[in-house]
């Protein structure tokens, strides 16, 4: 069953659409296209992966979908509103409550308790410090981290450390998170572990998660893959595909396919 | 599916970013040490440069006062009774400008008023600033503009027809010569130079007057006659019992429009009782024969200075030699001891038995002692602070702004430097807090707010240890006259400007990369680095 897009947005809402955007960067007289011309739905409640060798502009597409940089060219909507049109704070707002981040650095406060970096977007959204305080520890409670909700991040590990930042995603009840390389600085069983975090939110919680990802252990939670290469769109494909010619190849093999 | 309805974000009440900086602060408190240390040297040196500078203004002013007062005794001898120059007078009239005793008793003396009396004092003043000017030039200037003239002869040879203009010629082609108050100041000053100096004559044989009386007999009680200088002295001498003035010579002053209060005849009597001591020591320690004995009893030991030569008589080593002494040395340093702490006459121990010559315990000799010390140290601190009575200004002059000028600068330059860096190193956060969600307003409040507590913090801890360097090096150079003549509306407004500027300069430095960071987008925070 080949990736047939109409086929797929059928029944399916558009949370984020992506409209012939292009990102350049000068460096002095060089002039380098990150993105050329990408056009890109992404559906509520859908789970997809961005895949592509590194300098592909993945992480481009990452800050432009998060209303975190502004693209050269084109347009982003999300739930059909121009992020362009968008005054500050209303940026401010829509970070704060309806998009959350995941960075490969964590990008914890490192002065901060675990604790405190959890309630910071809640003290911002205006929750009372009580309050903030409660749901905090309900979320390190669900990330496992609630034990050390009064260590600093050095001294936690690298896995504990993007657990918080995932409690901390979750901190306003996000329409959509979105995650830059959550992986990449981990060990394979701690990605392992936030990999089940992220597919749990998705399935269960309804959450859209976009990821940016090198890494192909993340390919069996999500629906969809895009990959990336060289600022231009390659191809897009189904997971349960990919899996399937998995399968097939591990079936040649004579071996038993493992999931 | 819940829609998604993009309001604008609340704004962070200010209790809420006033916590979240204290908790930044608390956190971050050995970074925020480094940012606050800058703050406080900054603002302690521009403090320590102005608290300096006041407090050296306002010990020179005290010492003036003092070193005025100190030699009124002497001024006053000097008035009625020494033989002075014209040129004695001028300064006579000059010191009597910063000293009201003077300034009234040398009015009423010479019959003016006190407008008058300003004028003449002044003019006085002003005469003496150029004739000083004119003995500063170099030898080869002063004689292309003066020829052999001298003095006031000087000034009066700038009065002939045409000589100010050729002067003035003299002047611009020899060039480097700044005159005292410009050119147009001298000229007018010329105009009225004439009936000044007359008015300094007839005042000057007033003066002399008083003194030509002879009002006072030339013959002591006893019969002795005395030097004419000593007269009065003599006669004040003798009323050292009860230190105030007998009637009768109250009276004859009064003739003589000569007035002098209690206190000051007090001040007299003890400046001349001192006086007499110093100089009956100062012959007998001059006297050849007796510096002979004393090389004799005391070795190679020679003491230069009167103060060593009477500190030494002090000491223990005295008594030890004094009672080991054969009986001609014996009565020698008893001579000298008896003249010391009594004032009395060598003459007398020389007909003392011999039992009885032994030294007795240090009575007054204090007293002497003190005033050298007095004198010494006035006149270093003269010299130290550059005391000049003809010096009228006020406030700070223009090196000791400049000073301050460049302190500022250095104040200016560290803070904002501290603050650039401090929050250029804290982009990534900034970026990360607008990701959560910060508005731009809430992050540029809270960084300026940061700032604002540093510049507080560090201002009043700066200030305090600005003013305590600045009081104890001072202390360290003039000495406890420091606490004599505080002016603290100086100092409080000194603390004032170096707070305000420790705060503003930290504020505004903060405001530029703050306000920066707050509007960038998240990622390209992110990238700087």
């Amino acid at each position: 069953m080949p990736y047939d897009p109409v086929e797929y947005a059928k029944g399916k809402e558009v949370l984020v659409r992506v409209h012939h955007i292009e990102k350049t960067y000068h460096r002095g007289a060089e002039v380098t296209h990150a993105l050329r011309n990408i056009s890109l739905e992404i559906y509520r409640g859908e789970y997809i992966c961005i895949m592509g060798p590194s300098g592909s502009g993945k992480s481009t597409l990452f800050n432009m979908i998060g209303a975190l940089d502004t693209p050269t060219a084109g347009r982003i909507f999300i739930d059909e509103v121009d992020m362009a049109q968008l005054k500050a704070s209303e940026l401010a707002f829509l970070r704060c409550r309806k998009i959350s981040y995941v960075f490969q650095q964590f990008n914890l406060n490192q002065v901060m308790t675990a604790l405190e970096n959890v309630t910071l977007p809640m003290i911002f959204a205006g929750k009372s410090p009580e309050d903030a305080r409660k749901k905090g520890m309900r979320l390190l409670e669900r990330v496992g981290l609630e034990k050390r909700w009064n260590h600093r991040p050095k001294e936690m590990s690298g896995g504990q450390q993007q657990r918080v930042a995932i409690a901390r995603s979750l901190a306003n009840d996000p329409s959509l998170i979105l995650c830059d390389e959550p992986t990449a600085n981990l060990d394979f069983k701690t990605g392992k572990d936030v990999h089940n975090l992220l597919y749990d939110l998705n399935k269960n919680d309804g959450v859209t998660v976009v990821c940016v990802t090198h890494d192909h252990n993340m390919l069996t939670v999500s629906d969809r893959m895009l990959w990336l290469s060289d600022g231009l769109i390659d191809r897009i494909e189904l997971s349960a595909e990919v899996d399937i010619r998995r399968a097939q190849i591990a079936r040649k093999d004579g071996q038993e396919l493992k999931v | 599916m819940e829609e998604i309805i993009i309001k604008k974000q609340r704004q962070m009440t200010f209790a809420e970013t006033l916590d979240f900086c204290i908790s930044s602060i608390r956190h971050r408190f050995m970074r925020s040490l480094l940012t606050l240390s800058v703050v406080i040297l900054a603002v302690a040196f521009f403090m320590f440069l102005q608290c300096s500078n006041i407090f050296r203004n306002s010990v020179k002013e005290g010492v003036e006062k003092e070193i005025l007062e100190n030699r009124k005794a002497a001024r006053i001898l000097n008035m009625l009774y020494a033989s002075i120059t014209e040129k004695d007078f001028v300064s006579m009239l000059v010191d009597a400008r910063k000293s009201p005793g003077d300034f009234d008793r040398l009015a009423k003396m010479l019959g003016k008023d006190q407008k008058q009396m300003q004028a003449f004092v002044d003019n006085a003043a002003q005469e003496m600033i150029y004739l000083r000017f004119f003995e500063k030039l170099p030898f080869g200037k002063r004689k292309a503009l003066f020829g052999q003239n001298k003095d006031s002869a000087q000034l009066e040879m700038l009065l002939k027809e045409g000589a100010f203009d050729e002067f003035m010629k003299k002047t611009r082609e020899l060039g480097g010569i700044r005159i005292p108050g410009g050119e147009d100041q001298l000229k007018t000053y010329l105009d009225a130079y004439k009936a000044y100096r007359k008015e300094l004559k007839d005042s000057f044989a007033k003066l002399q007057a008083v003194r030509n009386s002879k009002a006072f007999p030339a013959r002591t009680a006893n019969g002795k006659e005395l030097k004419e200088r000593q007269v009065l002295a003599a006669h004040l001498l003798s009323l050292n019992e009860q230190k105030k003035i007998n009637p009768e010579w109250r009276d004859k002053l009064a003739a003589l429009n000569v007035f002098i209060t209690d206190d000051e005849t007090k001040m007299i009597v003890d400046y001349l009782d001192v006086q007499e001591r110093t100089n009956k020591v100062k012959t007998l320690l001059s006297d050849e024969a007796y510096r002979i004995r004393w090389r004799q009893v005391y070795g190679k030991n020679q003491y230069s200075r009167m103060d060593e030569k009477l500190a030494h008589l002090d000491t223990n080593k005295t008594w030890r030699v004094f009672n080991e002494a054969p009986s001609q040395q014996k009565r020698k340093l008893r001579e000298l001891q008896h003249v010391i702490y009594f004032g009395g006459n060598p003459d007398e121990v020389q007909n003392l038995p011999d039992d009885q010559l032994k030294l007795i315990p240090r009575t007054d000799l204090e007293s002497i002692r003190k005033n050298d010390d007095i004198q010494k140290e006035l006149q270093k601190l003269e010299l130290q602070l550059d005391i000049n009575t003809l010096d009228d200004a006020k406030g700070f002059t223009p090196d000791q702004i400049y000073l301050m000028c460049l302190s500022f600068l250095v104040c200016v330059v560290g803070i904002t430097n501290a603050m650039l860096m401090s929050i250029t190193e804290r982009f990534r956060e900034i970026a990360t807090l607008k990701c959560l969600g910060a508005t731009d307003s809430f992050i540029l409040i809270q960084i300026v707010l940061e700032a604002m507590i540093q510049g507080v913090i560090g201002g009043i801890i700066g200030l305090v240890l600005g003013f305590i360097v600045a009081l104890s090096s001072s202390v360290f150079q003039v000495g406890l006259r420091v606490f004599a003549s505080f002016d603290w509306s100086m100092i409080g407004l000194a603390a004032l400007f170096s707070l305000l500027a420790g705060v503003l300069l930290s504020v505004l430095s903060s405001l530029y990369p703050s306000a920066k960071a707050a509007r960038m987008a998240p990622m390209e925070a992110m990238r700087v680095e």
